[in-house]
């Protein structure tokens, strides 16, 4: 099977997002947990952009056929 | 000559075994839900970014829920069952009923009830009618479905149970009145998630179940629904003429705009569901940058009264440029994402229905009327109070984030074949299903 392209543009979310909750952040600010989750929305973004260049756009089926 | 039933064709289908012999975790993707996709993808960065300002407390909290709003609304686009929509379609609802009760306003905890209670309510029908799917069928896979088809005497009680969660969610007349509540209560962040992407499930999901299940219940309700968006968009379109507060204004616009989508989907034509998916494309994108430009002025001044502004062009002069592009890009000025969907709605219903298509079109100039005269209000004019005066123009981020707005409304208005060209054989093969199941529906009855 190939690549789960879209199982990964789920779950890329869910996954730092647990990330940002166990991790500590120092000083209080959270600053670093903003990075975090900035990099991992860019990161689905640029997949989801890729997931469109190798999307078939004019895939599709027959719908008349003769008998 | 016979036409065969031509189901939509899914792409990077994935199909995972899950409640063993029951449901499946089925996901992939069509040139609608691929442009759903980004547009939920592109506008959770900017909302990451926009975080910034408005949040103070609970910021790593606060994160996590955009993330995880994020995954489920990723979810909704690409599932291909109809339990584990179901499940992600519900499963929003969380983060964005913590987002406004946690993070939101004074009303903060009335407006997250009302919202989820609207939404829930509506929506526990639609498991109802699920679980009767299961039943009728046998099975809750969109695919078969669609191939199987429902029988006639089946489909107009289950489209009224998709219908009356779809429609509080979109949110169309007389059940859109959590979302001015919402939209208000709501930090700056939260308002543009609800509009720019949950409100899209909705329409998302009236293309993808109500015509593509239930096409013989769809036509038989039509009239209903070109009612109920022509009541929503000139009717709404006056509230919002009235309204003081600039957040309200937006959310009542909000409305007008989504019975626009609403409108088209209906006229079953090809242009009119184009149009539709191009509205809600470009409704994302405007919506967004006006509730992240009304965050602007909100976080300086501390009011969302519009006569607490005027002449903010003397001292702001780049967001009174951008804020210009966006309003322009709501009221639907060719050049703008805006004007394309309203114009091809507004083709669509043309064909199907002259009057419906006349009385719509009156909701294009009261567009223009309640967007321009906020622009009037809040920018223009004389700069005579002081306490304005010393506000400063956009910060570095807020350039960022408001310039990548711009550049979609702006580059997609003037150039849309790349968003339509994704849909256009899609929704294709929805209309050829539709049509397939209504002249099959005929024949069986003559």
């Amino acid at each position: 099977m190939n690549f789960p392209i879209l199982s990964s543009l789920i779950l890329l979310p869910t996954i730092g997002a647990l990330f940002i909750l166990f991790t500590k952040s120092s000083s209080g600010k959270y600053q670093s947990s903003k990075y975090v989750a900035l990099f991992i929305s860019l990161a689905n973004f640029l997949l989801s952009l890729y997931l469109w260049y190798v999307f078939d756009k004019k895939f599709s089926r027959l719908s008349v056929c003769r008998k | 000559m016979f036409l065969i039933k031509n189901s939509v064709d899914f792409q990077f289908v994935e199909n995972r075994e899950w409640l063993s012999g029951f449901i499946n975790y089925k996901v992939g993707i069509d040139g609608i839900s691929i442009l759903f996709i980004i547009l939920t993808t592109f506008i959770t960065p900017i909302c990451i970014i926009s975080v910034n300002a408005s949040i103070t407390n609970r910021l790593k909290d606060f994160l996590i829920a955009i993330l995880i709003m994020e995954t489920f609304m990723i979810g909704v686009f690409c599932s291909l069952d109809l339990v584990v929509f179901y499940l992600f379609f519900e499963a929003g609802l969380i983060p964005m009923f913590l987002i406004i009760g946690i993070w939101g306003g004074e009303r903060r905890v009335y407006s997250a009830f009302k919202f989820f209670l609207y939404t829930l309510l509506g929506s526990v029908l639609m498991l109802v009618a699920i679980i009767s799917i299961y039943w009728i069928t046998g099975t809750t896979d969109v695919e078969k479905l669609y191939e199987l088809g429902i029988q006639a005497e089946y489909q107009n009680l289950l489209w009224l149970a998709f219908f009356s969660s779809f429609a509080v969610k979109t949110p169309m007349w007389p059940v859109h009145t959590w979302l001015p509540d919402a939209h208000v209560e709501a930090p700056t962040v939260g308002s543009v998630l609800l509009a720019a992407i949950l409100l899209k499930m909705a329409g998302y999901g009236f293309i993808r179940f109500s015509l593509g299940l239930f096409p013989i219940a769809s036509e038989n309700f039509t009239m209903l629904v070109y009612v109920l968006s022509l009541i929503a968009i000139i009717y709404t379109s006056l509230v919002a003429l009235m309204q003081e507060d600039m957040k309200k204004l937006i959310a009542y616009s909000s409305v007008a705009h989504m019975g626009f989508v609403t409108l088209g989907i209906f006229t079953m034509t090809q242009q009119g569901i184009e149009g539709s998916i191009f509205q809600m494309i470009s409704h994302g994108l405007v919506s967004a940058a006006l509730f992240l430009s009304v965050g602007v002025v909100y976080e300086r001044h501390h009011t969302r009264l519009i006569n607490k502004y005027g002449g903010l062009v003397s001292i702001m002069p780049r967001y009174a440029i951008v804020f210009m592009v966006f309003t322009l890009g709501a009221l639907g000025l060719p050049g703008t994402t805006g004007f394309i969907g309203e114009f091809l709605i507004l083709m669509g219903a043309f064909e199907k229905n002259i009057l419906v298509a006349m009385i719509a079109s009156l909701g294009v100039i009261l567009g223009a009327a309640y967007m321009l005269w906020l622009f009037k209000r809040v920018v223009f004019g004389e700069m005579n109070k002081q306490e304005l005066k010393s506000m400063k123009d956009l910060k570095t981020f807020e350039i960022i984030t408001l310039s990548a707005l711009v550049i979609p409304i702006l580059f997609f208005g003037f150039y849309p074949e790349p968003l339509m060209n994704s849909i256009e054989a899609s929704v294709e093969n929805t209309l050829n299903m539709y049509n397939f199941d209504l002249i099959n529906n005929l024949a069986s009855k003559d």
